[in-house]
């Protein structure tokens, strides 16, 4: 391995900062460590609620190569485990299914309660004797991954050593308190995924920033200038960008969306996009909600999936199916702009001599928040 | 042979229809019907315990066992019970 590049010039303001060096974008060995360091270190989106609805829905997810289980147990309550049985390590579920009763691995039939205890290891002592003194089932239950869900976005802390999720963005869920409600995801058409050719951190950092709007998303200059947009950053926790003019989408008889209930003033033409470190991005608005769980397939490919929800249920609102339709339409426009920018960024990150890129200080503070909280969890790993 | 094996003809099982229950069992593993499976394992069992073959009794009723977990259906207790009482399971909580 070479010797790791510093990352001092990164960790400067952003007024003087250079970008993230391009081994950090097409590097397999620095994504090996970033593997380590940044996304299994800290609360990664992994999936999302809305895709084990019922009691005893289960998922496979593989997350970096590590076979990841989601679980709805029948309290309603959702877990990670690893998706590997304590035997003979047999992938246990290998396709989304509803589990009426444990989950059997394959293989052997050994068992597990969908709250993860070992309940059977059958003949493990010979032909019809299920115990043997040396098989303790209450230290065989299904490996857990600590994990949380906000916004509907399933969380996991592969390593298990970040601090609880709702301390690491404490700041975060006070801001958007007034979302902490209900949501409805909007139907099938409201969840696509958008496969792209870049690295995941290139997605953040589009994220992140206004100032590329009037450039890539002219459509949306019409009427949310750049003017109207402010920056939102919080040193080590979460960047991004507010609107101060967003507009509720209007159907021909000027029908809209209901709202979430009791919102402040604040929201009535506000909109905020985050991106919730390390591949979570979020955006909130009066009358729906987006999530977009960032899936680094390697070094150089990304799976972008993107859910949409809104105050209420699709049953409650039949009649506004037309613009549920022509909201996620909108929405895939957008996000599909940006596709040859991430895209065009991670090819020229393969110029030898680009150093990482200079900031605009006024413009690009999110995105620079973003690279300074990177290259704190990669120097941070390198310590230890 | 289309022999409809139910739980009733348990005591009736002679060698000859062994067979046509071994049938009956893989072709319930081939369509993953979990609760046929745990009828069937069960007489199979069944026919087992009256013929005092503990271990392929209990090889039956752990094989039923397991299908009723995955199948969450509350027969399982009851298979457990009995392979509690020859010792071979652990009681379910």
């Amino acid at each position: 391995m070479n010797k790791p590049s510093s990352l001092e010039s990164v960790m400067t303001s952003v007024n003087r900062a250079n970008g993230l060096p391009n081994a950090h974008y097409i590097d397999p060995v620095v994504f090996a460590e970033e593997r380590q360091s940044v996304l299994f270190a800290n609360w990664s989106g992994i999936g999302f609620g809305k895709d084990i609805p019922e009691a005893g829905d289960a998922k496979p997810v593989d997350f970096l190569g590590v076979p990841l289980l989601l679980v709805r147990d029948q309290d309603g309550a959702v877990h990670v485990y690893q998706n590997t049985c304590r035997h003979r390590g047999m992938v246990l579920v290998d396709e989304p299914k509803n589990i009426r009763g444990t989950i059997r691995c394959p293989y052997h039939s050994w068992c597990y309660s969908l709250k993860g205890k070992l309940r059977a290891a059958p003949h493990v002592g010979g032909v019809g004797q299920n115990t043997h003194e040396d098989v303790k089932m209450d230290e065989l239950g299904l490996i857990t991954f600590r994990s949380h869900v906000w916004q509907d976005v399933i969380f996991v802390n592969i390593d298990g050593n970040a601090a609880p999720f709702d301390e690491v963005h404490a700041d975060l869920i006070e801001r958007w308190q007034e979302f902490d409600k209900p949501l409805y995801h909007g139907g099938i058409d409201s969840s696509f995924q958008l496969e792209v050719k870049t690295n995941w951190k290139l997605a953040v950092e589009n994220y992140c920033e206004s100032y590329h709007l009037p450039w890539v998303h002219p459509g949306l200059n019409s009427y949310s200038r750049l003017e109207d947009h402010y920056n939102i950053e919080s040193r080590g926790k979460y960047s991004g960008q507010g609107t101060l003019v967003y507009r509720q989408m209007q159907g021909a008889e000027g029908e809209v969306f209901p709202d979430f209930d009791d919102l402040s003033d604040k929201w009535d033409t506000g909109g905020e996009y985050v991106a919730v470190y390390p591949n979570v991005l979020l955006g909130v608005q009066r009358d729906h909600t987006f999530a977009i769980v960032l899936e680094p397939k390697d070094c150089e490919n990304t799976v972008e999936h993107i859910e949409i929800y809104y105050a209420k249920s699709g049953e409650q609102t039949a009649g506004l199916d037309h613009m549920r339709h022509q909201n996620a339409q909108l929405w895939k426009t957008v996000f599909e702009e940006d596709i040859f920018v991430v895209e065009g960024m991670q090819k020229g990150r393969h110029g030898p001599m680009f150093d990482g890129g200079r900031f605009s200080p006024a413009m690009d503070g999110p995105t620079h928040n973003f690279h300074h909280w990177v290259a704190t969890q990669i120097e941070t790993g390198r310590a230890t | 042979m289309t022999q409809e094996w139910t739980s009733e003809i348990w005591a009736t099982i002679r060698p000859e229809e062994a067979a046509a229950l071994h049938a009956a069992i893989l072709a319930a593993h081939a369509q993953h019907d979990l609760e046929r499976l745990v009828d069937l394992y069960a007489i199979a069992a069944d026919s087992k315990e009256v013929e005092g073959d503990v271990d392929a009794t209990c090889f039956f009723l752990t094989q039923a066992f397991v299908f009723a977990l995955e199948a969450g259906v509350a027969r399982a207790h009851e298979l457990n019970r009995r392979l509690v009482a020859y010792g071979r399971a652990w009681p379910l909580e």
